[in-house]
């Protein structure tokens, strides 16, 4: 995984195959809990994980529109995760929550679906497009600090570097999918305070779980940390390109 | 307000008080400094220093308020802090 560079007027950064297919996992799962359906299904079927035009879901479907008509209470979501998307807007008014909820939880929902979907496209078909198999990304070895040649050589057919390209003004979406995927993880890893988040980061760099489950722990613990890096060297690029910023472009 | 106060307009003056809302922003150790500051200042356009102002009281108190107005308006606020992933509330400013 590389940092978030500028090109034209796009954000780019490479993704190695292992991780690229970590992280299309991963958001299809947090696409699934927010009840997306399964992203992969949907790709392999039409190429892509967002909805076509003329499938159900879309803006003429009568039951997205009856979605939108929602006139009882909707209950706050049982899994702590969907929660955490979909949090209360009051700690101590009922009635603020629920009516806040109603009024838009399915919007933010579908959103967030389709936020993660545009990234999960991003992450499979689009990034195996720009780099196809065997190729190297256009500055990889100016910017590189292992030999590409070798690395090359190293890669199988199905192991192309992937290149995720974000037109400048998708990247706060793309900022904000980031962001529900590390709420996700840091949910199910049970990051709930600064003291957890640090002792996660050590389990992670220094830990040698003997058991399988101190192993799965370990590796969503480092896709959330590089997930973390990885959306640190977006906001760095978002930051200096917003107006009256130091070195901003427009 | 007219001078000579009428009860019902007396009630009307009082609900325009009470209706004064705000936004807060809770702290989670999830979010990223960057990005918190990154939101306040594009949804809200905020100054930098006023971003990050606001972001290192989400940070060190644990919850800031980010915006006023009437209910309508914080509820459109919150909606959009939940989009990009900050949790969020509304409460009367009184409250």
């Amino acid at each position: 995984m590389r940092a978030f560079r500028r090109e034209g007027d796009h954000l780019v950064a490479e993704v190695d195959p292992g991780e690229r297919e970590v992280l299309a996992t991963v958001v299809a799962d947090v696409a699934e809990l927010l009840g997306g359906g399964r992203f992969e299904d949907r790709a392999r079927e039409t190429g892509s994980a967002r909805p076509q035009p003329d499938a159900s879901g879309g803006p003429d479907d009568p039951a997205a529109l009856a979605m939108r008509l929602r006139l009882d209470p909707l209950p706050a979501p049982d899994d702590p995760a969907v929660h955490r998307l979909l949090p209360d807007a009051s700690r101590d008014d009922a009635d603020v929550a629920a009516e806040f909820r109603r009024l838009t939880e399915d919007d933010l929902r579908q959103q967030k679906i389709d936020r993660l979907a545009v990234l999960f496209d991003a992450l499979t078909v689009e990034a195996l497009g720009h780099g196809a198999p065997g190729e190297e990304p256009p500055d990889a070895a100016a910017a590189d600090d292992e030999p590409p040649r070798r690395r090359r050589r190293d890669r199988g057919r199905h192991e192309a570097v992937a290149v995720v390209r974000v037109a400048k003004d998708r990247a706060p979406a793309l900022a904000a999918t980031l962001t529900d995927v590390r709420l996700v993880l840091g949910e199910r890893l049970g990051v709930t305070d600064e003291e957890a988040s640090e002792r996660l980061e050590r389990d992670v760099v220094h830990g040698r779980p003997a058991d399988a489950e101190g192993q799965a722990r370990q590796y969503l613990g480092s896709v959330f940390l590089a997930l973390g890096w990885w959306q640190e060297t977006l906001m760095a690029c978002l930051l200096a390109d917003l107006p009256g910023a130091l070195g901003a472009r427009d | 307000m007219s001078v000579e106060t009428a009860p019902e307009e007396t009630t009307r003056a009082d609900g325009e008080l009470a209706d004064a809302w705000v936004t807060i922003v809770w702290n989670d150790p999830v979010n990223l400094m960057s990005y918190v500051t990154y939101v306040f200042r594009s949804y809200f356009g905020y100054p930098q220093a006023t971003a990050e102002k606001l972001m290192l009281e989400v940070h060190e108190e644990g919850r800031s308020a980010v915006s006023t107005g009437n209910r309508e308006q914080m509820e459109v606020d919150v909606q959009a802090m939940h989009s990009f992933g900050l949790w969020a509330t509304l409460q009367r400013s009184d409250a």
